[in-house]
């Protein structure tokens, strides 16, 4: 059955917890809580009883030919078993190398390193946390140089190597096709949409630099805008499995109703594919 | 130096991509990478590295962005 | 070894040993084992339940008291009552202890009079009896269990002393100041362990919602008054009214002082906790890849 949830945002807390009859699974960002002492921790299994939790990386930089630090393992392992999340995942990025840290998910080179890389990495995040992460696809403002490979195909190698589940993030998506000028739904098809099992859905601004063509921005304050739902109606109408949707909403808090609205049209989204896909049939 | 840490080096360190925007081919050669990534590295998006750059180093100082 | 024939300092330490094991046991019985079978939200959906079991009656009607003022249904004159300000202000609200308040300030009182007023402490006390009903407080068996083995740890303390005391007189050494005032110390420090407020549950309780709640604190400046969100009623009712911010709730200060003893355990200003800890609770991935 398709859900969707927030993500959980202690800022919200409040009005998160008085709507949860609105959300059907909670996501946490993980680096949010893997330095917090276990009693801390722990309170994400009362979280937990509420709703179901996702638990979301966003610092490992498992897309690297560079192997992942135990310790940034060993951390997510601790809180894994701690917080007792349904599932957890990461991005499909890296996040330093050769010594220099970039502070955030960037593209690396899409080529036969940064997959087996991956492929190395991701096996070592299996044994040592138990289970393998859902993948993102990230936004990047720069298509990453000595990249042999499209995102596309790249992605594919990863999550059907590693066996993982997919989460595809619909805004990144958005705003990697615009920003290299092709149709969003191209680069869509060019997802391993059979492996997507959960689906970010976000918003982001148009930055314009003067004289250079306008990009767009995935900053998680904003609200998700309307081609994100097209998209979104769309993979519900390609895939048959259950998705579940998670709404990204870091900063610029609106009302909560009005994050309940983009959630209902979230469902309406999944809804209206999943009748499409019917009639097809 | 990989292909891999010579980007993060051009994302993290404001002088060493200062010094890449002004001789591309020259820098990649001059730190390792093979003609093939040079030739990339060279022909990369350099605006698009500079925003890339601005928007990582204010995540670096644990900014979000222009209402900060 | 018969430690009841050792010399006075050797016997105190003995004692002094024997004393802890007894107050840990006593304190580990006391506490009983958490049961996290009671959710966040039963506590949320009336934030009263969390300032009760914070602080108990007091808190509740200070808590009500807050919220009533900060919803307009009752305003402090500039002669220090509180007086409710519309005639159909019970009908407005859905809590008892909210009804009775707002009645106890028709024709105006003074804020610190509600919180001794007999009638809205015993409306309180409801809120007392669902958490002792969901294991968040010690019920009356609890309470009976726990003084039976303070009782029995009593009994060793002052057992242990007596016998030794015997064996002193008997000795002819009749200098027992140092064993008499260590058993008083130990007696107190086991009655202390025995009567905490709070079952296992209840503390786990409280914790997971200040941690979660943890950043909503760290924005409490941005809180607007006026009642509109629940934002600030769970804020007072999880870390205290003085959690919240004095620019946007200045009446606050006004109703009720904060304590000078006030530590800030349960309420900080506005904003201490933000950054400071080392559990975010939420701050978001902030946009893969970009800003």
């Amino acid at each position: 059955m398709d859900r969707v949830g927030l993500g959980w945002r202690g800022e919200l807390a409040a009005s998160i917890l008085e709507r949860l009859d609105a959300i059907d699974v909670l996501e946490v960002i993980a680096e949010d809580w893997t330095r917090a002492p276990a009693r801390e921790q722990r309170s994400l299994r009362a979280l937990g009883r509420e709703r179901p939790l996702l638990l979301h990386g966003v610092a490992l930089g498992l897309a690297s030919r560079h192997a992942v630090e135990d310790k940034r393992l060993a951390a997510l392992a601790r809180l894994f078993e701690t917080a007792a999340p349904e599932s957890w995942s990461e991005h499909l990025a890296f996040v330093r190398a050769g010594g220099h840290e970039i502070g955030h998910i960037a593209a690396p080179p899409r080529g036969p390193a940064s997959i087996e890389g991956a492929l190395r990495n991701l096996e070592r995040a299996r044994r040592i946390v138990g289970t393998t992460p859902a993948l993102e696809n990230i936004a990047t403002l720069v298509a990453p140089p000595a990249s042999p490979m499209d995102e596309g195909a790249w992605t594919r190698r990863i999550v059907e190597g590693a066996g993982a589940p997919m989460l595809l993030d619909l805004h990144n998506l958005y705003a990697n096709a615009l920003n290299a000028g092709i149709e969003p739904v191209a680069l869509l098809d060019t997802m391993p949409l059979a492996s997507v099992r959960l689906v970010h859905l976000s918003g982001g601004r148009w930055l314009r630099p003067p004289g250079l063509a306008p990009r767009l921005l995935d900053d998680h304050l904003h609200d998700v805008p309307d081609p994100v739902y097209t998209l979104l109606e769309t993979l519900a109408a390609r895939v048959p499995q259950p998705l579940t949707v998670i709404l990204e909403r870091d900063g610029e808090f609106p009302a909560m109703a009005h994050l309940v609205s983009q959630l209902v049209r979230a469902r309406e989204a999944l809804a209206s594919g999943r009748r499409l896909a019917r009639r097809a049939a | 130096m990989d292909a891999e840490s010579f980007l993060a080096r051009l994302y993290a360190d404001e002088a060493f991509r200062e010094a890449f925007t002004a001789a591309p081919l020259e820098v990649a050669r001059r730190e390792g990478l093979d003609e093939r990534e040079a030739g990339e590295f060279a022909r990369m998006d350099l605006p698009g590295l500079a925003l890339a750059a601005e928007s990582y180093a204010r995540k670096r100082s644990g900014r979000r962005g222009p209402r900060d | 070894m018969n430690p009841f024939a050792w010399s006075g300092g050797k016997f105190l330490l003995f004692y002094a040993v024997v004393a802890v094991a007894v107050i840990a046991f006593v304190a580990w019985r006391a506490r009983g084992r958490s049961d996290s079978r009671v959710n966040v939200t039963f506590m949320t959906s009336d934030p009263y339940r969390i300032a009760y079991l914070r602080g108990d009656s007091a808190e509740v009607i200070r808590v009500s008291v807050f919220n009533l003022v900060d919803r307009g249904l009752i305003e402090l004159r500039e002669d220090g009552l509180l007086v409710t300000v519309r005639k159909d202000a019970e009908s407005l609200v859905r809590r008892a202890i909210d009804r009775a308040v707002l009645a106890a300030c028709f024709a105006g009182t003074a804020p610190e009079a509600l919180v001794a007023n007999e009638a809205l402490l015993r409306e309180a006390r409801a809120y007392g009896r669902d958490l002792e009903r969901e294991g968040l407080l010690p019920d009356a068996p609890t309470r009976r269990s726990r003084l039976a083995w303070l009782v029995g740890a009593l009994a060793v303390l002052v057992g242990v002393a007596g016998v030794k005391a015997v064996v002193a007189l008997a000795q002819g050494r009749t200098n027992l100041v140092f064993l008499a005032i260590l058993t008083v110390i130990a007696c107190l420090f086991a009655a202390r362990a025995s009567f905490r407020r709070l079952t296992a549950t209840g503390k786990d309780m409280l914790d997971d919602l200040k941690v979660l709640t943890m950043r909503l604190l760290g924005r409490a400046g941005t809180l607007k008054p006026g009642g509109a969100s629940n934002e600030a009623l769970l804020l007072a009712a999880t870390y205290g009214i003085w959690a919240l911010p004095a620019g946007a709730f200045p009446f606050v200060e006004t109703l009720y002082p904060r304590p000078r003893s006030d530590g800030g355990g349960d309420s900080g200003s506005s904003g201490s906790d933000s950054g400071d800890s080392s559990c975010g609770g939420g701050g978001g991935c902030g946009g893969c890849g970009s800003d």
